[in-house]
């Protein structure tokens, strides 16, 4: 039985707190939460409302209320319990958690986050009275292309006005003013001093300007934790070397040290051949080693360096949530050291790309894999691949289920197992995975029971559809340009599923349109064009030459969310892709072409196709038509009440936040081992 | 600050270290400090008086002490029955007297069976009075220093059954029903278990526990607990209380306890959060 923290939500000062309950009744008497503040023992009970969907309940707090005066007290910790009775039985529960929130600035002197203690146990943090001259910014990075700071740009939700970051030269007392007017994600900011700036001999100090109520503020910038994962140290124009500080109270600075002289370079060269020499002579030693624990199968060190593994689709790609948390990941903390495990056709991709990968199913791979601390995956990995105990491993999954998964499927068809070993594998891989990414509740549920997962649920969202939620206008048009997709046409796209009856034999597919790309070119093809996305595994059998000029076969285009955004409608089919697409608000159409099969003989599905989807559904090659050009008629489904519904539903996370919360995660993790 | 309010329900609630050290840090910063002595055993009252010279020693002038009869005396209630309260004829019977340093009694007795005992203070007031059949307690009625009868307990095989709060002009205004009853108190962690037993005899590790190293995930500690309860009965206006803690509710509201800050037991935290939603609660 447990209450885990799954999600918190602000509305001004009201913070709404959603927690997963557990094998916890649905008839319960007296529901309510505790917060029990830890030092100076005070509490407060809050009243619980049970909703439909029971596995959740919704706790809304007003932050203030958790503010009291004390001895001067200025650092609030509030430990979270679930209190309940069933019958003469009393339950109290304290709640767990992973989740870290965002910190949320109430005043220029005062924050609140919600954090986790060392045993997983939920903790509402509040901050008063912190100095009113420190900026906390979330992160610092200074790389070939400058430096570039990453803060809030908000107080209580109320934008800062006028918000620039100061440069001073503490040597010369000159100041530099960058303005910020880059959003990295809603209610951060992102501003870059050009590494051009940074030429001059320093030390340089770093300062934030903004308005606030009236108030003009200036505030130092400080980093309220070590400089681990941010990137520090940088060969500056000059010869000289930037290098960031932490200097005191956090207080950030960039020194300038002088460049080596000639005579210093080679003593270093010396020492560092010394060096080098002693690192072979370890290396051959660690080998021994290694092979000795090898022989005796003993486990792997994980490396000095934090190291993250990114894996999509096993491999296959490099796409969907795990690269959408690697670009947080680059962009806020480059100081870690990150690598994709990739087939080795991915390698080139790699290499153009600058991604640090290795080869799947390789020896370098086997050794960078248990040696590795984090592990980011979209899918499973196969069960023979052994997680170390320091290995935390993340698993984001690849969509709002649909079908039926896991130990849900009760006849599983697939060639090379059987459904028992199938729902074996299922749970024991499952019961791997440190934490797994929600997009919703509804997901939440079916996880736990089609995996039969009992740890963390991160519910947040999933990370790669961000990109659909925080894309402009001009962002879509420059994602047209780049697939040479005509701007005055407007595109609808095709996206089924693959067929588990399609095997022929293990691993191969075969697949034909259902619909004639003939009729559809007569009908649309003067102001329309039509974007194929095929499963990969079908991807390679479809030949559409001939309608080049209207077909845009982008089933192999790395990322999906791209092509959401430049498409006017969806069609699908089974294909769990319209959650992702709803979030755009855009027509969706569902032509099931085989739906008796499919859901007689098949997985089956979690939703009532006939009523729960968020489109009209076409049943023949004719309605398909008809309801196509009814779709791109009306291009925005926000007032189509029962598009809304679902939307509410399914896609009620959308504060484009999800990566940036999967990246908080990980950092707790890394701040909590070391 | 705002007025600071205790609430004491039993004598236990006092020996807690807890409580001795949250009322001195108030008294040092000058705080003015109400007690409600909600103890529904009144001759623990004198005990506790002790106990808190003691304690509240360096400034006890700033503590004042309420009990339910300062709450509720002048509530209107119900006339008691003539039978209701015990009454010993002590005509022809032996009368025994011991007088100590801090308290007198008088025992009267019929032949050798025990059938009143009074007790007196030092300075001769009635505190209480004992009443027994077939030399088995009956009865206490308790007096205090209002030298009239303020409450009445009734006793059955010498486990007190019920006590009757009475108000200055002697009507009864609340029954507390008692009763025993097994409960379970489930819980998931140690934090957890110093909020909902009193004694918790989960083992404490010293060192921080490793995430590997932690408990699995969902696993409960159960305790089985004979638990007292008390049932309350209003006679001043019918209302139906939810058991003890909502009739402390209602004391406390009586005393004015909403704009105030409010410390009590941390044992009955989650009992006492229970009545009063959303209030910020101190704990000792």
């Amino acid at each position: 039985m447990r209450a885990i923290l799954s999600e918190v939500h602000s509305h001004g000062n009201q913070q709404s707190l959603t927690l997963e309950l557990i094998d916890v009744p649905f008839v319960v008497n007296d529901l309510a939460m505790i917060f029990m503040e830890n030092n100076a023992k005070a509490s407060r009970l809050v009243p619980i409302k049970r909703r439909e969907h029971h596995h959740v309940v919704d706790v809304t707090i007003a932050v203030p209320a958790f503010i009291f005066e004390q001895d001067n007290q200025r650092e609030f910790s509030w430990a979270m319990y679930l209190t309940f009775n069933v019958d003469t039985k009393h339950y109290l529960l304290e709640v767990e958690s992973e989740y870290v929130s965002d910190r949320h600035q109430l005043t220029l002197d005062s924050y609140f986050q919600f954090n986790a203690d060392s045993q997983n146990h939920a903790l509402f943090e509040i901050h008063t009275g912190q100095n009113p001259d420190e900026f906390v910014v979330n992160s610092i990075n200074l790389t070939k292309d400058g430096l570039t700071v990453t803060g809030l740009n908000t107080i209580n939700d109320q934008p800062l006005e006028n918000q620039c970051l100061l440069l001073e030269n503490a040597a010369t007392a000159t100041v530099t003013e960058y303005e910020i007017a880059t959003e990295l994600l809603r209610g951060l900011f992102s501003v870059t001093v050009p590494i051009a700036d940074l030429t001059a001999a320093g030390p340089y100090n770093l300062y934030v300007e903004y308005d606030y109520h009236s108030q003009h503020v200036r505030q130092r910038l400080v980093l309220d934790r070590e400089l681990t994962g941010q990137s520090g140290a940088q060969a500056l124009p000059s010869g000289r070397i930037g290098r960031l500080e932490r200097v005191a109270d956090g207080r950030l600075q960039v020194q300038t040290d002088a460049p080596v002289s000639l005579k210093r370079k080679v003593v270093a060269l010396g020492s560092k051949a010394e060096r080098v020499k002693a690192g072979l002579h370890q290396l051959h030693e660690k080998l021994s080693n290694r092979y000795m624990r090898w022989l005796f199968k003993q486990g792997h060190r994980p490396f000095a360096a934090t190291t993250i593994i990114f894996e999509s689709f096993g491999g296959r790609q490099i796409s969907d949530s795990p690269l959408a948390i690697y670009q947080m990941f680059k962009q806020l903390y480059p100081g870690f050291h990150f690598v994709w495990s990739v087939e080795r056709e991915l390698v080139p991709y790699c290499k153009a790309n600058h991604i640090a990968y290795v080869v799947r199913r390789t020896a370098r791979w086997a050794r960078t894999l248990e040696k590795a601390q984090y592990w980011i995956s979209n899918a499973r990995f196969p069960a023979w691949v052994k997680k170390p105990k320091y290995v935390t491993y993340i698993q984001t999954w690849h969509g709002t289920p649909l079908k039926k998964l896991g130990l849900d499927i009760e006849n599983v068809m697939m060639p090379g197992t059987t459904t028992e070993a199938y729902h074996r594998n299922f749970v024991q891989e499952a019961n791997r995975w440190d934490a797994l990414v929600s997009p919703n509740d509804y997901s939440t549920q079916i996880f736990r029971s089609a995996f039969g997962f009992n740890n963390q649920i991160l519910k947040v969202g999933y990370p790669r559809n961000d990109e659909l939620i925080n894309a402009t206008p001009v962002d879509i048009t420059a994602l047209k340009q780049k697939l040479k997709i005509p701007l005055d046409k407007k595109v609808v796209m095709y996206a089924p599923t693959y067929r588990d009856n399609q095997f022929v034999e293990k691993g191969k597919y075969t697949f034909e349109l259902p619909f004639s790309l003939a009729d559809f070119k007569q009908r649309f093809g003067e102001d329309t064009v039509l974007i194929l996305r095929m499963h990969y595994l079908i991807s390679n059998a479809l030949d559409v030459s001939e309608y080049s000029d209207f077909v845009y076969d982008l089933s192999s285009y790395p990322n999906i969310s791209d092509l959401y955004l430049v498409s006017d409608l969806l069609i699908t089919d089974y294909s769990s892709v319209f959650f992702d697409y709803a979030y755009l608000k855009r027509p969706i159409l569902f032509y099931p072409y085989d739906y008796q099969l499919y859901q007689g003989e098949l997985r089956g599905f979690y939703l009532d196709y006939e009523h729960d989807l968020p489109g009209t559904i076409a049943h023949n090659e004719a309605e398909l038509l008809v309801n196509i050009r009814n779709g791109l008629r009306q291009p925005d489904m926000s007032q189509n009440a029962k598009f809304q519904a679902f939307y509410e539903r399914f896609c009620a996370i959308d504060d484009g936040q999800a990566a940036i919360k999967v990246v908080r995660y990980v950092m707790h993790q890394i701040e909590a081992n070391q | 600050m705002k007025p600071v309010i205790f609430l004491v329900t039993a004598l236990t609630d006092v020996k807690q270290d807890g409580f001795s050290v949250k009322l001195r840090a108030l008294l040092e910063q000058q705080v003015p400090v109400q007690i409600l002595f909600a103890d529904l055993n009144f001759l623990e009252r004198a005990t506790f008086d002790q106990l808190l010279a003691t304690l509240a020693v360096t400034n006890p002038a700033l503590v004042t002490v309420t009990d339910l009869f300062d709450i509720f005396a002048n509530d209107q209630g119900s006339p008691l029955s003539e039978r209701t309260r015990m009454r010993v004829d002590h005509t022809n019977l032996t009368v025994r007297r011991h007088t100590s340093a801090t308290e007198t009694v008088v025992r009267y007795l019929y032949d050798d069976q025990l059938l009143e005992e009074q007790h007196f203070t030092a300075d001769q007031q009635l505190s209480y009075q004992n009443f027994y059949q077939d030399n088995l307690l009956t009865q206490v009625v308790f007096w205090g220093k209002q030298q009239r009868p303020v409450t009445i307990s009734n006793f059955q095989a010498e486990a007190l059954k019920e006590t009757l709060l009475l108000n200055a002009q002697g009507e009864l205004v609340y029954r507390f029903m008692r009763e025993e009853q097994p409960v379970q108190k489930i819980f998931n962690g140690k934090d957890a278990a110093t909020l909902q037993v009193a004694d918790p005899a989960t083992p404490q590790s010293e060192a921080l526990p490793s995430k590997k190293s932690r408990e699995p995930a969902g696993t409960l500690t159960v305790r089985n607990e004979q638990a007292t309860i008390f049932k309350v009965m209003d006679y001043v206006d019918a209302t139906d209380f939810n058991g003890i803690y909502d009739f402390y509710r209602y004391a406390l509201k009586r005393l004015g306890a909403a704009d105030a800050r409010l410390y009590v037991s941390v044992s009955q935290n989650v009992e006492m959060s229970a009545v009063l939603p959303n209030q910020l609660i101190f704990n000792y």
